[in-house]
Protein backbone atom coordinates (compact mmCIF):
# COMPACT_ATOMS: atom_id res chain seq x y z
CA UNK A 1 0.00 0.00 0.00
CA UNK A 2 0.80 3.50 -0.57
CA UNK A 3 0.46 6.24 1.62
CA UNK A 4 -2.22 7.73 0.25
CA UNK A 5 -4.17 4.42 0.94
CA UNK A 6 -3.53 4.16 4.01
CA UNK A 7 -4.63 7.78 4.39
CA UNK A 8 -7.96 5.85 3.60
CA UNK A 9 -7.75 3.13 6.43
CA UNK A 10 -5.93 4.99 9.20
CA UNK A 11 -8.63 5.96 11.73
CA UNK A 12 -10.07 2.42 11.10
CA UNK A 13 -6.60 1.05 11.86
CA UNK A 14 -6.56 3.31 14.97
CA UNK A 15 -10.05 1.92 16.07
CA UNK A 16 -8.88 -1.48 15.78
CA UNK A 17 -12.15 -2.02 13.26
CA UNK A 18 -9.31 -3.01 10.12
CA UNK A 19 -10.12 -6.98 8.28
CA UNK A 20 -7.35 -9.09 8.93
CA UNK A 21 -6.24 -8.33 5.51
CA UNK A 22 -6.00 -4.54 5.58
CA UNK A 23 -4.45 -5.05 8.63
CA UNK A 24 -1.55 -6.98 7.76
CA UNK A 25 -0.83 -4.18 4.62
CA UNK A 26 -1.02 -1.19 7.06
CA UNK A 27 1.04 -2.28 9.99
CA UNK A 28 3.41 -3.92 6.98
CA UNK A 29 3.60 -0.24 6.07
CA UNK A 30 4.15 1.52 9.04
CA UNK A 31 6.99 -0.67 9.75
CA UNK A 32 8.86 1.17 7.20
CA UNK A 33 7.09 4.52 6.76
CA UNK A 34 7.57 6.60 9.63
CA UNK A 35 5.07 9.59 8.12
CA UNK A 36 2.20 7.41 8.67
CA UNK A 37 2.95 6.46 11.58
CA UNK A 38 3.41 9.66 12.99
CA UNK A 39 0.02 10.59 11.48
CA UNK A 40 -1.68 7.24 12.81
CA UNK A 41 -0.40 8.54 16.54
CA UNK A 42 -1.64 12.11 15.84
CA UNK A 43 -5.03 11.17 15.16
CA UNK A 44 -4.97 7.88 17.67
CA UNK A 45 -4.32 11.09 20.42
CA UNK A 46 -6.79 13.20 19.08
CA UNK A 47 -9.40 10.50 19.58
CA UNK A 48 -8.34 9.87 23.10
CA UNK A 49 -9.31 13.43 24.30
CA UNK A 50 -13.14 11.73 23.68
CA UNK A 51 -12.22 9.41 27.05
CA UNK A 52 -11.07 13.02 28.75
CA UNK A 53 -13.74 14.43 28.13
CA UNK A 54 -16.06 12.23 29.61
CA UNK A 55 -17.10 12.90 33.00
CA UNK A 56 -16.53 10.22 35.72
CA UNK A 57 -16.76 12.15 39.10
CA UNK A 58 -19.48 11.27 41.69
CA UNK A 59 -21.08 14.38 42.04
CA UNK A 60 -23.35 14.93 44.97
CA UNK A 61 -24.09 18.27 44.15
CA UNK A 62 -25.73 17.85 41.15
CA UNK A 63 -28.79 15.55 42.38
CA UNK A 64 -29.41 18.56 45.18
CA UNK A 65 -29.40 21.64 42.98
CA UNK A 66 -31.72 19.45 40.58
CA UNK A 67 -33.86 19.27 43.48
CA UNK A 68 -33.61 22.72 44.46
CA UNK A 69 -34.56 23.86 41.18
CA UNK A 70 -37.12 21.35 40.30
CA UNK A 71 -38.67 22.86 44.31
CA UNK A 72 -38.64 26.05 42.50
CA UNK A 73 -40.40 24.95 39.67
CA UNK A 74 -42.99 23.28 41.19
CA UNK A 75 -43.72 26.33 43.59
CA UNK A 76 -43.63 28.49 39.92
CA UNK A 77 -45.98 26.40 38.41
CA UNK A 78 -48.21 26.53 41.33
CA UNK A 79 -48.68 30.02 41.70
CA UNK A 80 -49.58 30.75 38.24
CA UNK A 81 -52.07 27.73 38.83
CA UNK A 82 -53.37 29.71 41.61
CA UNK A 83 -53.31 32.65 39.66
CA UNK A 84 -55.48 31.31 36.64
CA UNK A 85 -58.05 30.03 38.89
CA UNK A 86 -58.27 33.22 40.89
CA UNK A 87 -58.85 34.91 37.42
CA UNK A 88 -61.70 32.59 36.49
CA UNK A 89 -63.04 32.87 39.37
CA UNK A 90 -63.16 36.34 39.32
CA UNK A 91 -64.48 36.36 35.91
CA UNK A 92 -67.38 34.09 37.43
CA UNK A 93 -67.93 36.26 40.02
CA UNK A 94 -68.82 39.04 37.38
CA UNK A 95 -70.94 37.71 35.49
CA UNK A 96 -72.52 36.60 38.41
CA UNK A 97 -73.09 40.51 39.47
CA UNK A 98 -73.72 41.37 36.16
CA UNK A 99 -76.30 38.83 36.48
CA UNK A 100 -78.24 39.19 39.78
CA UNK A 101 -78.12 43.03 38.69
CA UNK A 102 -80.15 42.92 35.86
CA UNK A 103 -82.84 40.27 37.51
CA UNK A 104 -82.72 43.28 40.25
CA UNK A 105 -83.28 45.26 37.67
CA UNK A 106 -86.02 43.47 35.59
CA UNK A 107 -87.95 42.96 39.06
CA UNK A 108 -87.95 46.72 39.82
CA UNK A 109 -89.05 47.65 37.10
CA UNK A 110 -91.62 45.04 36.24
CA UNK A 111 -92.88 45.70 39.75
CA UNK A 112 -93.27 49.31 39.48
CA UNK A 113 -95.30 49.00 35.92
CA UNK A 114 -97.55 46.45 38.06
CA UNK A 115 -97.95 48.70 41.26
CA UNK A 116 -100.18 51.61 40.73
CA UNK A 117 -98.75 53.85 43.76
CA UNK A 118 -97.31 57.11 42.23
CA UNK A 119 -94.88 57.54 45.32
CA UNK A 120 -92.02 55.76 43.61
CA UNK A 121 -89.51 56.16 46.76
CA UNK A 122 -92.16 54.69 48.36
CA UNK A 123 -93.10 51.68 46.07
CA UNK A 124 -89.04 51.37 45.88
CA UNK A 125 -89.07 50.82 49.82
CA UNK A 126 -92.03 48.49 49.87
CA UNK A 127 -90.64 46.60 47.24
CA UNK A 128 -86.87 46.43 48.80
CA UNK A 129 -88.69 45.04 51.85
CA UNK A 130 -90.43 42.91 50.22
CA UNK A 131 -87.52 41.31 48.60
CA UNK A 132 -85.81 40.88 51.72
CA UNK A 133 -88.93 39.59 53.44
CA UNK A 134 -89.69 37.11 50.81
CA UNK A 135 -87.65 33.74 52.14
CA UNK A 136 -89.01 31.53 49.17
CA UNK A 137 -86.90 33.64 47.05
CA UNK A 138 -83.62 31.86 48.68
CA UNK A 139 -84.92 28.65 47.80
CA UNK A 140 -85.63 29.15 44.04
CA UNK A 141 -83.82 28.75 41.08
CA UNK A 142 -82.84 31.85 38.58
CA UNK A 143 -85.42 29.63 35.88
CA UNK A 144 -88.43 29.10 38.36
CA UNK A 145 -88.13 32.45 39.94
CA UNK A 146 -87.96 33.92 36.02
CA UNK A 147 -91.01 31.47 34.97
CA UNK A 148 -93.38 32.66 37.84
CA UNK A 149 -92.84 36.27 37.28
CA UNK A 150 -93.13 36.14 33.37
CA UNK B 1 -36.74 -0.76 42.07
CA UNK B 2 -37.42 -1.97 38.30
CA UNK B 3 -38.25 0.27 35.37
CA UNK B 4 -41.87 0.07 35.97
CA UNK B 5 -41.26 1.03 39.94
CA UNK B 6 -39.03 3.79 38.75
CA UNK B 7 -41.65 5.49 36.25
CA UNK B 8 -44.45 5.38 38.75
CA UNK B 9 -42.46 6.68 41.33
CA UNK B 10 -41.19 9.67 39.35
CA UNK B 11 -44.58 10.32 38.15
CA UNK B 12 -45.94 10.33 41.82
CA UNK B 13 -43.22 13.23 42.84
CA UNK B 14 -40.98 10.23 44.85
CA UNK B 15 -37.93 11.67 45.59
CA UNK B 16 -36.42 8.38 46.08
CA UNK B 17 -37.53 7.63 42.51
CA UNK B 18 -35.73 10.56 41.84
CA UNK B 19 -32.80 9.66 43.03
CA UNK B 20 -32.41 6.72 41.52
CA UNK B 21 -32.61 7.65 38.09
CA UNK B 22 -30.02 10.36 38.70
CA UNK B 23 -27.71 8.07 40.06
CA UNK B 24 -28.24 5.84 37.12
CA UNK B 25 -28.09 7.94 34.68
CA UNK B 26 -26.15 11.24 35.34
CA UNK B 27 -22.95 10.22 34.37
CA UNK B 28 -24.68 9.00 30.96
CA UNK B 29 -26.65 12.15 30.16
CA UNK B 30 -23.82 14.45 31.04
CA UNK B 31 -21.63 12.68 28.66
CA UNK B 32 -24.04 12.55 25.91
CA UNK B 33 -24.44 16.63 26.35
CA UNK B 34 -20.43 16.90 26.65
CA UNK B 35 -19.97 15.07 22.99
CA UNK B 36 -22.01 18.13 21.96
CA UNK B 37 -21.01 20.67 23.73
CA UNK B 38 -17.50 20.13 25.33
CA UNK B 39 -17.52 22.23 28.19
CA UNK B 40 -18.13 20.73 31.56
CA UNK B 41 -20.59 23.98 32.82
CA UNK B 42 -22.92 23.78 29.63
CA UNK B 43 -23.13 19.75 29.71
CA UNK B 44 -23.84 19.82 33.47
CA UNK B 45 -27.00 22.73 32.72
CA UNK B 46 -28.22 20.52 29.87
CA UNK B 47 -28.19 17.52 31.90
CA UNK B 48 -30.04 19.01 34.77
CA UNK B 49 -32.79 20.30 32.06
CA UNK B 50 -33.35 17.01 30.71
CA UNK B 51 -33.75 15.49 34.34
CA UNK B 52 -36.33 18.45 34.61
CA UNK B 53 -38.30 17.60 31.61
CA UNK B 54 -38.09 13.68 32.52
CA UNK B 55 -39.75 15.11 36.04
CA UNK B 56 -42.35 17.56 34.50
CA UNK B 57 -43.06 15.25 32.14
CA UNK B 58 -43.34 12.12 33.40
CA UNK B 59 -46.93 11.79 33.52
CA UNK B 60 -47.41 12.03 29.63
CA UNK B 61 -44.79 8.78 29.47
CA UNK B 62 -46.40 6.16 28.05
CA UNK B 63 -43.92 3.38 27.68
CA UNK B 64 -43.74 2.98 24.10
CA UNK B 65 -39.88 3.24 24.40
CA UNK B 66 -37.49 2.68 27.64
CA UNK B 67 -37.02 5.37 29.87
CA UNK B 68 -33.45 5.60 29.34
CA UNK B 69 -34.30 5.90 25.45
CA UNK B 70 -36.60 8.87 25.98
CA UNK B 71 -33.58 10.41 28.13
CA UNK B 72 -31.25 10.03 25.70
CA UNK B 73 -33.54 11.90 23.36
CA UNK B 74 -34.12 14.19 25.59
CA UNK B 75 -30.36 15.27 25.82
CA UNK B 76 -29.49 15.15 22.44
CA UNK B 77 -32.29 17.55 21.49
CA UNK B 78 -31.74 19.85 24.13
CA UNK B 79 -28.12 19.81 23.13
CA UNK B 80 -28.82 20.45 20.01
CA UNK B 81 -31.38 23.31 20.48
CA UNK B 82 -28.14 24.78 23.08
CA UNK B 83 -26.27 24.73 19.98
CA UNK B 84 -28.78 26.21 17.84
CA UNK B 85 -29.37 29.16 20.20
CA UNK B 86 -25.79 29.67 20.84
CA UNK B 87 -24.33 30.17 16.91
CA UNK B 88 -27.22 33.15 16.46
CA UNK B 89 -25.81 34.52 19.83
CA UNK B 90 -22.54 33.91 18.63
CA UNK B 91 -23.05 35.48 15.14
CA UNK B 92 -24.39 38.30 17.27
CA UNK B 93 -21.40 38.61 19.19
CA UNK B 94 -19.20 38.82 16.30
CA UNK B 95 -21.05 40.98 14.60
CA UNK B 96 -20.67 43.54 17.94
CA UNK B 97 -16.73 42.52 18.08
CA UNK B 98 -16.58 43.97 14.47
CA UNK B 99 -17.46 47.16 16.18
CA UNK B 100 -15.29 47.32 18.68
CA UNK B 101 -12.07 48.70 19.15
CA UNK B 102 -9.18 46.06 18.04
CA UNK B 103 -7.11 45.69 20.85
CA UNK B 104 -10.40 45.46 22.71
CA UNK B 105 -11.41 42.44 20.59
CA UNK B 106 -7.49 40.95 20.82
CA UNK B 107 -8.14 41.39 24.67
CA UNK B 108 -11.57 39.02 24.88
CA UNK B 109 -9.98 36.51 22.57
CA UNK B 110 -7.27 35.58 24.74
CA UNK B 111 -9.79 35.90 27.83
CA UNK B 112 -11.91 33.18 26.19
CA UNK B 113 -9.16 30.79 25.38
CA UNK B 114 -7.90 30.86 28.64
CA UNK B 115 -11.12 30.49 30.65
CA UNK B 116 -12.09 27.20 28.30
CA UNK B 117 -8.33 25.80 28.68
CA UNK B 118 -9.72 22.63 30.40
CA UNK B 119 -7.22 20.56 28.11
CA UNK B 120 -3.32 21.80 28.36
CA UNK B 121 -1.52 23.44 25.53
CA UNK B 122 -0.49 20.50 23.31
CA UNK B 123 -4.30 19.03 23.81
CA UNK B 124 -6.16 22.34 22.84
CA UNK B 125 -4.94 22.16 19.53
CA UNK B 126 -6.46 18.81 18.96
CA UNK B 127 -9.72 19.17 21.11
CA UNK B 128 -10.41 22.42 18.62
CA UNK B 129 -9.50 20.14 15.59
CA UNK B 130 -11.89 17.96 17.40
CA UNK B 131 -14.69 19.51 18.03
CA UNK B 132 -14.78 21.24 14.64
CA UNK B 133 -14.19 17.87 12.53
CA UNK B 134 -17.39 17.16 14.75
CA UNK B 135 -19.26 20.16 14.06
CA UNK B 136 -18.87 19.34 10.74
CA UNK B 137 -20.82 15.97 10.21
CA UNK B 138 -24.12 15.59 9.28
CA UNK B 139 -25.96 15.93 12.40
CA UNK B 140 -27.48 11.98 12.18
CA UNK B 141 -23.73 11.27 11.33
CA UNK B 142 -22.72 13.27 14.87
CA UNK B 143 -25.85 11.93 17.23
CA UNK B 144 -24.60 8.53 16.31
CA UNK B 145 -20.45 9.20 16.94
CA UNK B 146 -21.79 10.89 20.03
CA UNK B 147 -24.06 8.09 21.35
CA UNK B 148 -21.40 5.36 20.27
CA UNK B 149 -18.03 6.99 21.39
CA UNK B 150 -19.57 9.75 24.68
CA UNK B 151 -22.02 6.92 25.68
CA UNK B 152 -20.39 3.74 24.30
CA UNK B 153 -23.59 2.65 23.70
CA UNK B 154 -24.11 -0.37 21.49
CA UNK B 155 -25.75 0.29 18.21
CA UNK B 156 -29.06 -1.72 19.03
CA UNK B 157 -29.55 1.35 21.76
CA UNK B 158 -28.52 3.81 19.17
CA UNK B 159 -30.83 2.89 16.31
CA UNK B 160 -33.53 2.84 19.33
CA UNK B 161 -32.93 6.23 20.52
CA UNK B 162 -32.40 7.52 16.71
CA UNK B 163 -35.31 5.78 15.61
CA UNK B 164 -33.57 4.12 12.51
CA UNK B 165 -32.40 0.18 11.49
CA UNK B 166 -29.33 -1.31 12.99
CA UNK B 167 -27.84 -1.32 9.07
CA UNK B 168 -28.54 2.77 9.44
CA UNK B 169 -26.32 3.20 12.52
CA UNK B 170 -23.74 0.75 11.26
CA UNK B 171 -23.92 3.57 7.98
CA UNK B 172 -24.16 6.63 9.91
CA UNK B 173 -21.40 5.76 12.03
CA UNK B 174 -18.88 4.30 9.24
CA UNK B 175 -19.44 7.65 7.03
CA UNK B 176 -18.90 9.89 10.09
CA UNK B 177 -15.51 7.99 10.69
CA UNK B 178 -14.95 8.10 6.88
CA UNK B 179 -15.54 12.12 7.07
CA UNK B 180 -13.38 12.62 10.56
CA UNK B 181 -10.72 10.52 9.02
CA UNK B 182 -10.66 13.01 6.03
CA UNK B 183 -10.20 15.98 8.07
CA UNK B 184 -7.80 14.50 10.66
CA UNK B 185 -5.64 13.23 7.43
CA UNK B 186 -5.93 16.82 5.78
CA UNK B 187 -4.90 18.47 9.02
CA UNK B 188 -2.19 16.23 9.93
CA UNK B 189 -0.55 14.94 6.89
CA UNK B 190 2.57 16.74 6.12
ZN1 LIG C 1 3.24 6.28 4.47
Amino acid sequence: MKCNEIHNHILFFVEKQLKAEQLQAVELHLQTCSACRQLAEEISQTLDLIHLEKNNSSDDVFFEELMLQQNEKRVQSASTLFLAKSQKTLEVLKIAAVISFGIFMGVLIGNKLQSNQTDFAQSETEFVQELFNNTDLAYESVEEYLAENN
Amino acid sequence: MNEQELIIGIQQNNPLAYKVLVSKYRVSIVNTCMGFVHNNDDAHDLAQEVFLEVFQSAEKFRGDSKLSTWLYRIAVNKSLNFLRSNKKRSLMKSIEQFFKSEKNSTYEIADSEQASAEFDLLNSEKARLLHQALESLPENQRIAFILSKYDDLPYGKIAEIMDVSLASVESLLFRAKKNLQTKLVNFYKK
